[in-house]
C-alpha cells in the first residue's frame, strides 16, 4: 500500500490532548492542507508525521511501512519550518547541501546539486550568499530547496508563508503548487489561512479542537460544509440559527425556508444552523414576492471596487450579500429591501 | 598657557595640556554624558586600578638584605623571570589552565545544551544544584578531592575492594589530581556562563538538521557546536583566566613540580618576605593573562570571519 496512512493517531501532553484519534489516508503525489485555527493540533499532527513528536496512540505508515517507531533522521522527509530554521553559520549552498554533507557526498557534487535546486526554486546565482543577506522570500526558497535536496518521500511545510507579506504570499502559493505538480511529491502543508489551503491543495483537512472536522476537495468543503465551524472557517458564511421542520424545510425568525441540503441525522424539531455563502444571497426590491425571502434594511455598503458587500439587518440577524461590480445593486444605507436565500444554496448543518 | 597670570614654560604647558586632554576627554566627558558610568569607574579605579599601580610601583623597588626593601627603580626582579625555575612554573600554570578549561568545556557544553532542552521544572532544579556547587569554596573542593583520591577512603580503595585494582594506591598528590580539582571547581561556572546562549538556540534548527538525516550526535557537532562557538570561546577565556589564579587546589592536591604561579607569588610574599619580586611576578601574571585573552579573542575573530565569509 503506498501513500501515507494515519490510524487512530492521538497525542497527549500531560492532561491536554492535542490530537484526538486521527485517521487519514493520503494518496501518493497529492497536495494536502491541514487547516484550522491556532491550537487545533494541526502542527502537532505534522510533527508526528515528521517524527519530531511521538504519538501517544495510533500508527503512521508510509509506503506500507510502519514508521511510528522510526526516528526523524531515518524517515527521509523534507520539512520547511515556520521559522524556516536555516543554519545561520552556513551559506546558501552549504545550507541546501547539509543533508548530503551528513551522508559524506563530495564537495563538487554538493555544490552542483545546490545549484540545480536553486534553479528549481527559481533563485539561481545566490549559492555563496549568507542567509542573513537574503530577503524573506529568498529565504523561503532556500528553505524549500534544502528540504527537497534529498528527494524525500514526503514534503512537509509548517506555516511556511506566514512571515511573508500578503502579495508575496499569494505568489509563493501559486509557485509552491506548480513546483509540487512538477515534482509529484506528496506534500502536506499546515496553515490557518483558508485561501492558502484552497489555492494549493488537492485535499483540505479541516481541524479544530484536536479533531478532524471535515476532509475533502476544497470546493466540496466550501459548498458542503459539514458543520457550522467549517462553514465559518472556510470562507465567510451567513449562519442562521434554525429549527428543522421537515427534511426540506426549516424555520427561523418566523419565516420558513425551503432547503436542498440537509445534514444527516437532523430530524424535525432539532436545532440546526443554516449556512449561505454571501455571493449566493440576492438583495431584491421590497416589493418583490417569492419564497425564501426576508424583509430587511441596508446598514452598510462596503464597495472595494473588485466586489461589493451589502450588510442587511433582518431583525436579530445581519445577512451579508456579495456582488461583483457588474451586478452592483443601487443600494444605500437605510434602504428597505428583501433578501433571498436561494434553496439550492442553503446548507443546513448541525450547530 | 597662562594660569592665574603666571607664565608657564611651553614644555610644561604642553604636558599639562596633554594630561588635561586625556583626563577630560577620556574620563570626565564620557562620565558627564553617561553619569551612571561613575559607579563602575570608581569601583574599578579604587579596587583594581589603584592597587595595580601600587603593585607596579613596588615591583621596581630595591630589596635590602633579606628582610626589607626601599623605594627605587630597578629591573632586577623582572630579570629573574627568565631563570628556568620561573618559566617552568609559568608553563605549569598555562598548562593547567588550558587543560582544565578544555576538560571543563567537554563536560559543560553537552550538559548545558541538553539541560536547556529539558522542560522548565527540571531545568530550575538542576540550575539550583549547580549554583550550590558553585558556592563551595576552593578549599572544600580540594579537600573533598583529596579524600576521594585517597588510599584509605577514596575511589582507589573502592576499586581495590571490588577487585579492579591490585593495590589501593593513593591517586594524590599529582598532576591528574590537580587537574580533577580545577576542572570540578570550574564546571558550575561554565554551565552558568553557557546556559543563556544555550536556551536561546532555536529548537527548530536542531529539528531541521534531524529532518535532513542528522542523528542527534551529528546534529550536536554540525549545528549546536558551531552556533555556540562564540559562547564556548568566551567561556574558555573566562575559565582560563580564573584558573591562572588558582592557589589552594595545586597547593593541596599537587606535588612541588605542580606549583602554579599564584603559589610562587604567595611564597615570595609570605615566606621570603620579598614583596618587590612578588609584585613583579604579579604584574607579569596580569600581562601574560591579558596577552592570552587578546590572542584568544583574535583567534575567535579570525575563526568567525572564516565561518562567516567561507566561499
Amino acid at each position: 500500500m503506498s501513500g501515507l496512512q494515519l490510524a487512530g493517531v492521538t497525542k497527549r501532553f500531560g492532561s491536554i490532548t492535542a490530537v484526538t484519534d486521527v485517521n487519514l489516508d493520503i494518496p501518493d503525489g497529492k497536495f494536502i492542507s491541514f487547516l484550522g485555527p491556532s491550537g487545533c493540533g494541526k502542527t502537532t499532527l505534522l510533527r508526528m508525521i515528521a517524527g519530531l513528536e511521538s504519538p501517544s496512540a495510533g500508527s503512521i505508515r508510509l509506503d506500507g511501512e510502519d514508521i511510528t517507531p522510526i526516528p526523524t533522521h531515518k524517515r527521509n522527509i523534507g520539512m520547511v519550518f515556520q521559522s524556516l530554521a536555516l543554519f545561520p553559520h552556513l551559506n546558501v549552498w552549504e545550507n541546501i547541501s547539509y543533508g548530503m554533507r551528513i551522508r559524506g557526498a563530495a564537495k563538487a557534487d554538493r555544490k552542483k546539486r545546490a545549484s540545480e535546486l536553486l534553479e528549481l526554486v527559481q533563485l539561481p546565482g545566490v549559492e555563496d550568499r549568507l542567509i542573513s543577506h537574503l530577503s524573506g522570500g529568498q529565504r523561503q526558497r532556500v528553505a524549500m530547496a534544502r528540504a527537497l535536496a534529498l528527494e524525500p518521500k514526503l514534503f512537509l511545510l509548517d506555516e511556511p508563508l506566514s512571515a511573508l507579506d500578503a502579495k508575496l504570499r499569494e505568489e509563493m502559493q501559486v509557485e509552491l503548487r506548480m513546483l509540487q505538480e512538477r515534482l509529484g511529491i506528496t506534500t502536506i502543508i499546515v496553515t490557518h489561512d483558508q485561501r492558502e489551503a484552497m489555492t494549493m491543495s488537492d485535499q483540505v483537512v479541516v481541524m479544530s479542537t484536536a479533531r478532524i472536522q471535515q476532509m475533502g476537495r476544497p470546493l466540496e468543503i466550501y459548498r458542503n460544509p459539514a458543520s457550522a465551524f467549517v462553514a465559518e472557517f472556510i470562507g465567510t458564511s451567513n449562519l442562521v440559527k434554525v429549527k428543522v421542520v421537515s427534511a426540506t424545510e426549516v424555520e427561523a425568525l418566523g419565516e420558513h425556508f425551503t432547503v436542498d441540503n440537509m445534514a444527516d441525522g437532523l430530524t424535525a424539531g432539532a436545532d440546526a444552523v443554516l449556512s449561505v455563502r454571501p455571493e449566493e444571497v440576492h438583495v431584491l426590491p421590497p416589493s418583490h414576492v417569492g419564497p425564501n425571502q426576508m424583509d430587511g434594511k441596508v446598514t452598510f455598503v462596503r464597495d472595494v471596487g473588485a466586489s461589493v458587500e451589502t450588510f442587511v439587518d433582518c431583525g436579530d440577524l445581519t445577512v451579508i450579500s456579495l456582488a461583483t461590480p457588474k451586478d452592483r445593486p443601487d443600494l444605500h444605507v437605510g434602504d428597505a429591501v428583501k433578501v433571498e436565500l436561494p434553496r439550492e444554496s442553503c446548507v443546513v448543518v448541525k450547530p | 598657557m597662562t594660569v592665574a597670570g603666571t607664565i608657564v614654560s611651553d614644555d610644561a604647558a604642553q604636558r599639562r595640556g596633554l594630561i588635561q586632554r586625556v583626563f577630560v576627554g577620556g574620563i570626565v566627558d564620557p562620565l558627564r554624558r553617561y553619569p551612571l558610568g561613575l559607579y563602575p569607574t570608581i569601583m574599578l579605579g579604587v579596587f583594581f586600578f589603584v592597587p595595580f599601580l601600587i603593585m607596579i610601583d613596588i615591583s621596581f623597588w630595591h630589596r635590602v638584605e633579606s628582610r626589607t626593601y626601599e623605594r627605587a627603580f630597578e629591573l632586577t626582579h623582572y630579570a629573574r623571570f627568565f631563570s628556568p625555575l620561573f618559566t617552568a612554573h609559568l608553563w605549569v600554570s598555562i598548562e593547567f589552565s588550558a587543560l582544565s578549561s578544555a576538560f571543563c568545556l567537554v563536560v559543560a557544553v553537552p550538559f548545558t545544551f541538553f539541560l536547556s532542552r529539558f522542560r522548565r521544572k527540571p531545568q530550575v532544579v538542576a540550575l539550583v544544584f549547580v549554583l550550590c556547587v558553585l558556592s563551595l569554596s576552593e578549599v572544600i573542593i580540594a579537600y573533598s578531592w583529596s579524600v576521594l583520591l585517597s588510599r584509605v577512603a577514596g575511589i582507589p580503595k573502592l576499586l581495590f575492594d571490588i577487585g579492579l585494582l591490585d593495590s589501593p594506591d593513593s591517586w594524590f598528590p599529582g598532576f591528574w589530581a590537580v587537574l580533577c580539582g580545577l576542572t570540578y571547581f570550574n564546571v558550575p561556572l561554565a554551565i552558568l556562563v553557557l546556559y543563556p546562549q544555550s536556551t536561546r538556540l532555536d529548537r527548530e534548527l536542531t529539528e531541521a538538521a534531524q529532518t535532513l538525516g542528522a542523528s542527534p550526535l551529528i546534529t550536536f557537532w554540525t549545528v549546536v557546536i558551531p552556533l555556540l562557538w562564540k559562547a564556548i570561546l568566551a567561556c574558555f577565556i573566562l575559565l582560563f583566566v580564573f584558573t591562572m589564579g588558582a592557589f589552594v587546589t595545586p597547593l593541596w592536591l599537587g606535588e612541588p613540580e605542580n606549583t602554579m604561579y599564584a603559589q610562587l607569588i604567595a611564597n615570595q610574599m609570605l615566606s621570603r618576605n620579598n614583596a618587590p619580586f612578588a609584585a613583579a611576578l604579579g604584574v607579569f601574571l596580569v600581562i601574560v593573562t591579558l596577552a592570552l585573552v587578546a590572542i584568544t579573542f583574535w583567534l575567535g575573530k579570525e575563526r568567525s570571519a572564516v565561518a562567516g565569509g567561507r566561499r
